[in-house]
């Protein structure tokens, strides 16, 4: 018996395909089909909010604010208490003008940062810093309205459940902890586009809720033209945002009240 | 973002690091091969024809444990997604497999037969959940020297 | 192509011997395999989808090793022998090795 001594010349057992090719083929297809749910899961989380009433949110969150927003009355100084007690007469009147539902309670707590947020459960919390940036009654009070038009869309609600179910099926989709944080960019441009339609929107009802109750706008866009200072961007981050920019803010609330015909008047001065 | 950027940076590293390794290995395995290609193997108990007398006889073996780049890892994440077979791997194993028989029959050289030649294949846990990511492979025979 | 896993094919005589060859694949489930198979962990039964799945890869690598034994210019392959194993997780590797020789 012979014994021939040869080598295949080809080899079977690889698949002869260039592996970038496959990986950005095979991660193309994720992505789409991320977005495609993301986009499905939109619709279905906007109209489930509409389900729950204010009542059912403030039973739910009633417990979980009160840790968020844990104040110490014994820091505060008389002035201070007294500056938020004069907020939440603000509030109060401008509610009158936009009614959300339920009530909100208005904190406000002592911060370096200027910002104001809503959070669930009917808490606005406005941080201190605020106030250096803001030199009349009205531009404190248009940054109130916004957070009330968030409260009126129940955006912090739906912001809420995106988050959430996108994590939990970019972490299903892919089993590896390492793998969805190549997802990530994916969702965090997902989450900005839906939350700078959303801050738009409530840049909207901000400016009607104002004009209900001083009757005029002037004041609206002060303290984002306090703090609008050129941020070195690198290409596409401004795709990423979850606000505009502070220039585009402004540009775009004043290019609102002039399609609405909105007037301008004399501003209240500061009562802080 | 620096999270993104990191892991982008390791695909890459293990992208090169894989591919270069990958092609300076097949080089070594081609070249060995041609070599040791007068040596009889076969997968029978039996030897093949009429033997002269036998002086010795003995169990030899081969082995060898390589992993897998980050590149591929990846790769295989994506793939268990959408299923099909996973190239990184393929290569893998194939590699595995003719050197873990090229250091068996380094180990014998001058054996005039090889017979009943048996491979064995497992996986090397990372011990975190179950990424594994390096393949063994043992492969043994009997040499038979005339 | 013969392939028998004992040492000869009954009935012929083997004329030459050209080493051994192999085949193999490495597969991959897809998620809804995956799905199924978790439901079926808790009714139980049999996972046609993993079936399914292995009996192609087996296929796939009974034919790469007849490519390969082809090339050698053989006819039968004898002495073969199967081996399975997951070479990562939610994939399995079969390959099929064999003495690839010449029956008249």
């Amino acid at each position: 018996m012979q014994y021939h001594a040869k080598l295949p010349e080809e080899n079977p057992n690889v698949s002869h395909q260039n592996p970038i090719k496959e990986f950005f083929s095979l991660l193309a297809g994720l992505v789409a089909i991320v977005l495609f749910i993301y986009w499905i899961l939109g619709f279905f989380i906007d109209s489930a909010v509409e389900y729950i009433s204010p009542e059912m949110e403030m039973t739910i969150f009633e417990s979980l604010g009160e840790d968020l927003v844990a104040t110490d009355n014994a820091d505060r100084s008389d002035e201070f208490k007294q500056t938020e007690q004069q907020m939440r007469v603000l509030l109060e009147e401008l509610t009158q003008c936009m009614d959300v539902g339920y009530p909100i309670e208005l904190i406000f707590q002592e911060s370096q940062q200027a910002n104001a947020f809503a959070a669930p459960g009917g808490k606005m919390v406005v941080l201190s810093g605020l106030l250096k940036h803001v030199e009349s009654e009205n531009g404190l009070a248009f940054v109130i309205a916004h957070e009330l038009g968030h409260f009126k869309n129940r955006d912090h609600l739906r912001g809420m459940g995106r988050g959430v179910v996108m994590m939990a099926l970019s972490f299903l989709a892919t089993g590896n902890m390492h793998l969805s944080k190549v997802l990530m960019p994916v969702n965090a441009f997902q989450n900005a586009q839906f939350s700078q339609s959303r801050e738009s929107d409530a840049d909207e009802s901000a400016l009607d809720i104002i004009l209900c109750h001083y009757g005029h706008v002037s004041g609206a866009t002060e303290f984002f033209s306090k703090i609008s200072h050129p941020e070195a961007d690198l290409p596409f981050t401004h795709y990423f945002r979850t606000h505009l920019q502070a220039k585009e803010r402004v540009k775009a609330i004043e290019d609102l009240s002039r399609d609405k015909n909105y007037v301008k008047s004399e501003v209240k001065p500061a009562f802080w | 973002m620096w999270d993104l950027y990191f892991l982008i940076s390791l695909i890459i590293t293990g992208y090169i690091f894989g591919q270069i390794h990958e092609r300076r290995h097949y080089a070594s395995l081609k070249r060995r091969e041609e070599k040791t290609i007068a040596m009889v193997m076969t997968s029978s108990k039996r030897p093949l024809g009429e033997l002269d007398p036998v002086t010795e006889v003995r169990l030899v073996q081969g082995g060898v444990v390589i992993s897998v780049d980050y590149f591929k890892r990846i790769v295989t994440s994506l793939r268990n997604f959408f299923g099909g077979n996973i190239r990184g791997y393929e290569t893998l194993v194939d590699r595995a497999r003719r050197e873990a028989i090229l250091r068996l029959k380094e180990s014998c050289p001058d054996a005039t037969q090889i017979v009943n030649l048996r491979l064995e294949t497992s996986s090397i846990y990372k011990g975190k959940g179950n990424q594994i990511g390096s393949v063994e492979v043992l492969a043994y025979a009997t040499a038979i020297y005339t | 192509m013969f392939l028998t896993n004992i040492e000869e094919v009954p009935g012929k005589k083997i004329t030459a011997c050209y080493g051994v060859v192999s085949g193999s694949t490495v597969r991959a489930k897809h998620v809804g395999r995956d799905i199924m198979a978790g439901l079926k962990n808790i009714f139980g039964g049999e996972l046609e989808g993993y079936t399914e799945l292995l009996t192609e890869a087996r296929e796939q690598a009974i034919l790469r090793m007849q490519n390969q034994a082809e090339q050698l210019g053989a006819n039968a392959i004898v002495n073969v022998r199967f081996s399975t194993s997951s070479v990562t997780a939610g994939a399995s590797e079969i390959y099929i090795y064999g003495t690839a020789v010449t029956v008249e």
